[in-house]
């Protein structure tokens, strides 16, 4: 075998890309992943227990520092902060450019891992509501696929991945395998109480996350000290870290290859395949080129396109495998920034013991049986219940001992509730190359063009308002309504500009995510998808990879690919 | 040269000749947390410090646990006063303090730190109630998927406001706020929605 030659080439180290690893190591081949960030080591860089008050700024953070070189990623306060800023990339080194008078907020992750180290591990399978949408509405184009296609792959992903949660029965929101449950907290039982005796068509269940509720394939139970985004020494979450490259490197087949930043792949016109993986190695510089039978792109969704904008040929001036002018459009993400929170009376004897990683969630109820006045799909919420801590010390009148022993005892439960509401694929949310601004490595950057329409605006007032009903409905007081749509962007579920389709002449992928220009060539991210549901993607983009690899795998035995 | 690497030499007393200024930096961040009570500090005055001190431990006392004065809560200040704040929030700030020291002249003919227990008392609790009135009623929730409005912003806005928020949060976040005081552990072991209020807390 020739240098630098593979049975088959993974570009990105994230959820997809370690399940592309996994699976197609698992099944015989020898698999190269070109990752461009650095390695990571558990033992050094996990910071989940290190204590608050070791850090300088008590989590202050370095701001001027950070505002310099992370201005757009840390717009995820919650996550690119003191502790763990360093699981997000440097926006000095990797700029973009938004089209004036619009906003998206592109929020990456290079290292290996990606951006599974720092996910927020709600997983849902999708459901035909959301696979028959486009096609029942005339929206952009018709899924390949269907629940029942999908369904035994949710089940694959699931059983390795291990999603804890509780069985609902929804035809919405279909039940996973699942480990047990989450227990819910006093606000969360009332509200959720509340709802059952006031509302027959929502519900509210716990938060299904891809965290371990007991031991399971030789990870070990959540010790819910509740900060994953920082790692997780007992490899208790989901993650490709912890998960999918273990798995594969136990087959001795897997090369992990760090600081490999892909600049574009080569076509080949007369096979009609891609024949190289040209890669700049982010520390030396060097130009480098690598070489596989098949290539799997899972470098994230929008690095995923623009590694095919940026490998434009003669016969494809606009981008790789563009025969359909659908690459870098439709772009999508979840709307957020509406909902409601109040205070729920009572139950002060009561408060939650340990840090749960999760919350709870309230399936989408708006379209699934009757359509709506104001606008199509629909949203969930996600949120939870929790006792005000110390934290109100600052603005509470009191000083002196009574000040203190007021605050060593929680104050009242509060409920939340913020949603996440579906985006519409549209044809002109689209990411073009910017030849004019590269990046620290010499590559041309994106200019992207994205906004919320009056689709996503009209649904979010509806988010605001049925959240403060609910609420009230259940009992709460001091009800907080708020509707500040966010950027897209920042529910970091971009999807879309490589859509799949059943027509080469308007998808990028067929239905089994491989390019219909090219057939050796998969994309499995968020890339690939279609329409947005409201649901969390990334369970969705597990069972596609999965899928995608074993069709991979059997065309090869056919000498098809 | 690992954190603990430092430790050790600076526990045996050993002097190294020529130190790279990178290493010398390492090795007074070491000092400083392993130096306890030896802190130096490098923005308050001696006299501000006292004040700051007496100011945070009369928000948060002693009581069967420590107070914020124990918890080293102006240290923690002078920390961010250093090396966080910018020229105009650092002026504000010991403006305040002066301000503060400025009344107490006013109302007892004697600098704060002089004053007695219960006239620095009286003194800040007036502050107080004035400064926390506007905070009362209903409260204006976050969601939680927008960046809190205090980020960064935690030295702006009237000085007890700012001053209050300090002790506050450095108290609760330092090893005696979160262990001793709470009862807090990182990692709890366990999840319980609906636990009895006296059981320990996590």
């Amino acid at each position: 075998m020739p240098t630098n030659t593979y049975d088959a080439i993974i570009v990105g180290s994230g959820i997809t890309g370690g399940w592309a690893a996994k699976e197609l190591t698992e099944k015989g081949l020898n698999v190269l992943i070109l990752e461009a960030g650095r390695t990571i080591d558990p033992g050094t860089d996990y910071v989940e227990h290190k204590p608050i008050w070791e850090l300088k700024y008590r989590n202050w953070d370095s701001r001027d520092e950070r505002q310099k070189v992370q201005p757009v990623q840390r717009e995820v306060y919650y996550a690119c902060d003191e502790y763990s800023s360093k699981f997000f990339v440097s926006d000095v080194e990797n700029p973009y450019t938004n089209v004036e008078g619009t906003k998206f907020s592109w929020i990456r992750g290079r290292q290996v891992g990606g951006k599974s180290i720092t996910w927020g591990r709600q997983s849902y399978r999708w459901s035909d509501l959301d696979f028959e949408a486009n096609l029942k509405e005339g929206i952009a184009v018709d899924w390949p696929v269907r629940y029942a296609e999908m369904e035994p792959w949710y089940g694959y992903v699931e059983d390795f991945a291990g999603i804890s949660g509780q069985a609902e029965g929804l035809p919405q929101l279909p039940d996973s395998h699942f480990l047990p449950p989450m227990e819910m907290n006093c606000a969360e039982i009332m509200f959720r109480d509340g709802l059952k005796s006031h509302y027959d068509d929502r519900i509210l269940t716990i938060g299904r996350t891809a965290i371990l509720t007991r031991v399971h394939k030789g990870r070990a139970a959540c010790h819910y000290c509740g900060v994953c985004h920082r790692g997780c020494i007992t490899q208790s979450y989901f993650s490709s870290l912890n998960s999918t490259l273990p798995a594969a490197l136990k087959t001795k087949k897997l090369t992990i290859r760090p600081y490999s930043v892909v600049q574009s792949l080569a076509f080949d016109s007369k096979t009609r395949k891609i024949s190289g993986v040209h890669v700049i190695d982010a520390k030396t510089k060097e130009a480098l080129e690598f070489h596989a039978r098949i290539y799997f792109l899972n470098a994230a969704t929008l690095e995923s396109t623009r590694i095919l904008l940026n490998s434009a040929t003669a016969e494809f001036p606009d981008g790789l495998c563009n025969s359909s002018g659908e690459l870098g459009h439709n772009l999508m993400d979840h709307h957020m920034g509406a909902g409601a929170s109040a205070i729920m009376p009572g139950h002060e004897d009561k408060v939650p013991f340990g840090n749960r990683p999760n919350g709870i969630y309230l399936p989408r109820f708006r379209n699934v049986k009757v359509k709506e006045k104001d606008f199509v799909r629909g949203y969930g919420y996600q949120g939870g219940g929790s006792r005000e801590g110390w934290n109100r010390g600052t603005t509470m009148v009191g000083i002196g001992a009574d000040f203190k022993n007021t605050l060593k005892t929680p104050g009242p439960w509060r409920m939340g509730l913020g949603g996440f509401g579906e985006c519409l694929p549209n044809h002109a949310n689209s990411v073009k190359v910017n030849k004019d601004k590269l990046d620290a490595w010499g590559i041309p950057t994106l200019t992207i063009d994205c906004k919320f329409r009056e689709n996503e605006h009209a649904m979010s007032k509806d988010i605001a308002t049925q959240a403060a009903e609910m609420l009230a409905a259940a009992g709460g007081r001091e009800i907080s309504m708020y509707r500040d749509i966010s950027a897209p962007g920042l529910g970091i579920h971009e999807m879309g500009t490589a859509r799949m389709g059943r027509d080469p002449k308007t998808s990028v992928l067929n239905g089994n995510n491989q390019a219909w220009d090219a057939k050796n060539l998969f994309m499995t991210d968020g890339a690939s998808m279609v329409s947005s549901s409201c649901v969390n993607p990334s369970l969705t983009y597990m069972a596609l990879t999965a899928r995608a690899c074993d069709f991979a795998v059997n065309s090869m035995k056919k000498n098809e690919l | 040269m690992q954190r603990r690497d430092v430790l050790r030499l600076l526990a045996v007393g050993a002097t190294i000749p020529v130190l790279p200024p990178s290493l010398l930096a390492h090795l007074r961040e070491a000092q400083e947390k392993v130096s306890g009570g030896n802190y130096t500090l490098r923005n308050l005055s001696p006299a501000q410090n006292t004040q700051v001190a007496i100011m945070t431990d009369l928000i948060i006392p002693e009581t069967d646990t420590p107070g914020a004065k124990g918890a080293k809560v102006n240290e923690f200040i002078d920390v961010v006063l250093t090396d966080w704040a910018h020229d105009d929030e650092r002026q504000a700030f010991l403006k305040g303090l002066a301000d503060v020291n400025q009344q107490s002249k006013d109302l007892f003919g004697k600098d704060f730190v002089d004053a007695s227990p219960e006239q620095q008392a009286t003194l800040l609790r007036s502050i107080d109630d004035a400064a926390m009135a506007k905070h009362q009623g209903p409260r204006a929730v976050r969601h939680g998927n927008t960046i809190p409005t205090e980020r960064d912003h935690q030295l702006q806005g009237p000085f007890w406001d700012v001053f209050k928020g300090i002790t506050v949060y450095g108290y609760y976040t330092s090893e005696i706020g979160f262990s001793k005081e709470l009862g807090l552990e990182i990692m709890p072991g366990a999840y319980h929605g609906c636990a009895p209020l006296t059981e320990k807390k996590a």
